[in-house]
């Protein structure tokens, strides 16, 4: 009977069977009994297949698993090496199950700060940190300037939303414009709206401002978290067509890139409305391809070209990635050809730089892009999405991390999660 | 249980044909137990292969934990393996499904219990699915809740707790 009795104390239950216990825990859960008792945390700590500690060493790449329900996203490590896949040594995949609305219902929009930014089928945004499940809810899409509902005249039931053009000059909607609004269905508006978003800080610290890049004319409009609404930012006519952000952590200003290669800092530090300032001046006058804008680790300010290519079945590729330094003084960029030991990281998340080192299957002077056309992602939930490793050097694309269980939807996304708490 | 009609550990029953084997628990109680059944755990399958006398003498389960781990057994063996994807197989899974769920509804002691005998025995589903079912019971619940349910001390001393919270302050929120 001796076993009875010791089963009333599970820190005596042996260390392999914390292990095979521990290992049923997805990441949220896992870390947490991992702090219950000493033996528990020894076991933890002693088998490699159990420690998520590598997830916060390197990037992840976030995506939907077919071999798992539609609430869980799955965490694919960086940190280990492509040779690890296939032994059970580590583990790579970690899957969280998220809080609803349904994993598989969002699009997902950006990652910043360890945090998901997605939109749920009503096209409501949503910040969601994949390992500690911490979700929170942005201001409803109805708050923003350009948009209207439609209304079941009965029911109330929401029907879609119609978006207006906007003359951001005069602050107001359009009124000289033919096409004055377009109708969209719920599930489709968050196509248009959500082009680019990206956070000043981590959300859960309270103190966090959310830039969005929205349509029509890819304007800017932002929400502090616990803001009621969103507020449209407006007042000159070149205030448009941008195309990516960040926050720079090192000057406290955002920095938006427009189409055309103009760069724009947005100060949120005073009291009264945000200060845009242009502190680039654009280096062509028409807007023929994509841009990204990231900060070097050195500092520089860089912005990538990306040119689309439409293959022989209809789907959009990408044909050519051109990384260029801004230089601010005399108002230039110059091609760059060497990442200086760094990876870089594109897609809809917040772009970034790692040194190769961080992780055996980076190589150098390559650019690791997901999938982000959202134009072409908007009528083509489905399709394939491509995760490639582009070699500067070399001016190749090869595909990256290929894996039968990876969904095209919703498009896979580059993370470094965090589970910090600040303040 | 019946007494084992058996004088190798292995003898033939009722009027089937089929091979039984005989269990005896830690205390001494005796189960007899056809032997696809039996031969889920991979212990006992290498007992029966290397032969004995007076039934498999099994000194780290009691008979109340044996019993609940034969059922699992007999239920799992039981079941056929129809053509798959066809509705029967759909229902045998539903059946065998809830089989389970209800098997599991027992306290943290016998659940303990049946980890460690599913360990020893080497039943691979029952040990998935104990597992598995303290998993769902350690879910959304914190390192002291956690600690609460399983009658664990916290030995952490506060220097080592300090440094714990901050390694990843957000998960214990």
């Amino acid at each position: 009977m001796e076993q009875a009795v010791a089963g009333r104390d599970w820190s005596q239950l042996p260390a392999d069977l914390v292990v095979l216990v521990l290992g049923a825990l997805e990441v949220p859960e896992l870390l947490r009994s991992a702090a219950v008792c000493r033996s528990w945390r020894a076991a933890y700590k002693l088998d490699p297949r159990l420690d998520a500690t590598p997830l916060f060493r390197g990037p992840c790449l976030l995506y939907s698993s077919a071999d798992r329900d539609a609430d869980v996203a799955t965490l694919r490590s960086l940190s280990e090496s492509a040779a690890a896949d296939h032994t059970t040594s580590t583990r790579r995949r970690h899957h969280v199950t998220l809080p609803a609305p349904s994993f598989r219902g969002r699009y997902v929009v950006g990652s910043s700060h360890g945090w998901l930014i997605t939109a749920d089928e009503q096209s409501e945004l949503f910040l969601v940190n994949p390992v500690t499940r911490a979700q929170i809810a942005l201001p409803p899409v109805k708050t923003m300037r350009s948009l209207n509902l439609r209304l079941a005249r009965s029911s109330k039931a929401l029907q879609g939303y119609f978006l207006h053009y906007m003359d951001v000059a005069a602050g107001c909607r359009n009124s000289h414009m033919y096409d004055l609004r377009e109708f969209y269905d719920p599930n489709e508006a968050r196509f248009l709206l959500y082009r680019r978003v990206a956070l000043s800080a981590d959300p859960s610290s309270g103190n966090c401002i959310v830039l969005i890049i929205h349509c029509f004319q890819e304007q800017l409009s932002f929400a502090r978290i616990g803001d009621a609404e969103w507020t449209w930012i407006h007042g000159e006519e070149h205030f448009c067509h941008y195309q990516d952000l960040f926050y720079n952590d090192k000057d406290s200003l955002f920095y938006a890139l427009r189409g055309t290669g103009e760069v724009h800092t947005i100060d949120f530090s005073g009291s009264s409305s945000p200060v845009v300032k242009i502190i680039f001046k654009k280096v062509v006058n028409y807007i023929d391809n994509y841009k990204y804008l990231v900060r070097a680790p050195r500092g520089d300010l860089i912005q990538v070209w990306r040119d689309d290519d439409v293959v022989d079945n209809g789907e959009w590729v990408t044909k050519k990635l051109v990384v260029y330094k801004m230089d601010l003084v005399h108002q230039k960029v110059a091609e760059v050809k060497d990442l200086q030991g760094y990876a870089l990281f594109l897609g809809f998340n917040t772009s970034f730089f790692l040194p190769v080192a961080c992780s055996p299957m980076l190589k150098a002077n390559c650019i690791y892009h997901t999938d982000d056309n959202t134009e072409y992602i908007g009528g083509h939930k489905f399709s394939r999405r491509h995760i490639v490793a582009f070699s500067l050097d070399e001016n190749v694309f090869a595909e990256f991390l290929p894996c039968d269980s990876r969904l095209n939807w919703p498009p896979p996304i580059w993370i470094r999660p965090s589970c910090e708490w600040v303040g | 249980m019946a007494a084992a009609d058996s004088c190798d550990g292995i003898s033939t029953s009722g009027g089937g044909w089929e091979k039984t084997v005989t269990l005896v628990s830690s205390d001494d109680a005796r189960f007899e137990v056809r032997e696809a059944a039996a031969s889920l755990s991979q212990t006992v399958r290498r007992m029966i292969r290397a032969g004995g006398d007076g039934g498999i003498p099994l000194p780290k389960v009691d008979a109340r934990t044996l019993s609940t781990v034969l059922e699992y057994c007999n239920k799992h063996a039981a079941v056929p393996a129809p053509a798959p994807e066809s509705s029967s197989a759909e229902a045998a899974a539903v059946d065998l499904e809830w089989f389970d769920k209800e098997l599991m509804h027992v306290d943290l002691a016998t659940l303990c219990s049946l980890i460690r005998a599913a360990d020893y025995l080497e039943v691979a589903g029952l040990l998935d699915l104990t597992c598995k079912t303290v998993a769902d019971m350690i879910k959304s619940k914190t390192a002291e809740e956690i600690r609460q349910m399983f009658g664990i001390q916290n030995d952490f001393t506060p220097e080592e707790e300090e440094q714990l919270s901050r390694e990843n302050a957000g998960v214990f929120e």
